[in-house]
């Protein structure tokens, strides 16, 4: 199965966190830091990426600003009080799941 | 990285080709085909923008198809967004200090329609009420499609700015309506009757629900309509 299906799930998860990390962020550079990070393992559509930054910013939970940069706009997203928070749950939740996907997948471990 | 005039052309050509005709999108779509580009004439110095965006950009959108997607999508979530804005700047009125304010406007209007006992009165502040907005955000609109014309950015609308514009010329035909039901009612129900025309508080209230639309509506624009584009 390919990882961007397993990803699809997780993405709202993955962009809170890294707009956690990192005070603002626009969609190019949230593509490349996740493929930075899992050293190209992992990959985000941008069909995938804008619905979901779009819907999050509709939810209240990131903020927007634009700013010009070599004579282009560019939007930079940002985590808003909610989203921060929201930031937090998301994780532990995810956290969880693998926890409990682990244990599943790999009984043994879960007994030791 | 500064863009030829032919490299620009080809993206807003690429843009307009997928029917990417709103600010919001057009503007991060542009920055994302340039930035991408940039990155990618590091490995390949001799890339050309052309065979970037067809052969590499247009895939990872999914096709025409996930274009199409992404606006769809897109719009939905203003339509919501600017929805749920509505409704919670309405809501604001009766929440802390304004609770104070709109209560003073509804006594206000309350006493004007039991001294004046006029109906001229209450239709020419419902009408005042619903024609304010509009014709504010038809300046507004104005503005914008002048900033547009001036700057000529390759796209002719700005999604957010549309759908404040409908719910506002809305009120027009919703005016219409709400008379017509309203005579309607005159002639066939003499309690009706009575009430819309002898009782203050009724009249007071349809006062009020008309002040209610035409505050929410002018604070929606104030923060959310686009009148200028961003410049260097």
């Amino acid at each position: 199965m390919s990882s961007s299906k397993l990803l699809k799930g997780s993405l709202a998860t993955i962009i809170l966190k890294l707009l956690e990390e990192n005070e603002k962020m626009y969609g190019y550079e949230i593509t490349q830091r996740v493929k930075e990070i899992t050293a190209g393992e992992f990959k985000i559509t941008e069909g995938a990426l804008y619905p979901s930054l779009h819907k999050l910013e509709a939810e209240g939970l990131l903020s927007t600003e634009t700013q010009m940069v070599e004579n282009r706009v560019r939007k930079y997203y940002s985590l808003t009080k909610e989203g921060n928070a929201e930031a937090h749950t998301k994780v532990a939740e995810l956290e969880d799941f693998l926890v409990n996907l682990q244990k599943l997948l790999n009984p043994k471990l879960g007994l030791g | 990285m500064k863009l030829s005039q032919e490299q620009h052309e080809q993206i807003v050509f690429h843009l307009q080709h997928l029917d990417i005709d709103s600010q919001e999108l057009f503007e991060e779509f542009y920055d994302h085909i340039v930035s991408s580009y940039e990155k990618h004439l590091q490995v390949n110095p001799d890339l050309s923008l052309k065979s970037h965006i067809w052969d590499y950009l247009q895939p990872e959108f999914g096709g025409v198809g996930g274009f199409k997607d992404v606006i769809k999508k897109h719009e939905k979530t203003i339509a919501w967004n600017v929805s749920k804005k509505i409704v919670i700047t309405a809501l604001s009125a009766f929440k802390g200090k304004n609770l104070l304010y709109s209560a003073g406007v509804f006594l206000s209007t309350w006493g004007l329609m039991a001294t004046s006992k006029n109906l001229t009165v209450m239709v020419g502040l419902i009408i005042a009420c619903f024609c304010i907005p509009m014709t504010i955000v038809i300046k507004k609109h104005y503005q914008f499609k002048k900033s547009l014309r001036e700057s000529n950015p390759g796209y002719y609308r700005n999604l957010r700015n549309g759908t404040i514009m409908l719910y506002t010329t809305l009120s027009l035909s919703t005016l219409y309506n709400l008379g017509h039901l309203v005579s309607k009612s005159l002639d066939s129900h003499a309690g009706f009757n009575h009430l819309y025309t002898q009782t203050a508080l009724f009249q007071a209230t349809l006062i009020g629900l008309a002040i209610l639309y035409c505050y929410t509506m002018l604070t929606v624009m104030k923060h959310d309509f686009k009148t200028k584009l961003l410049t260097t």
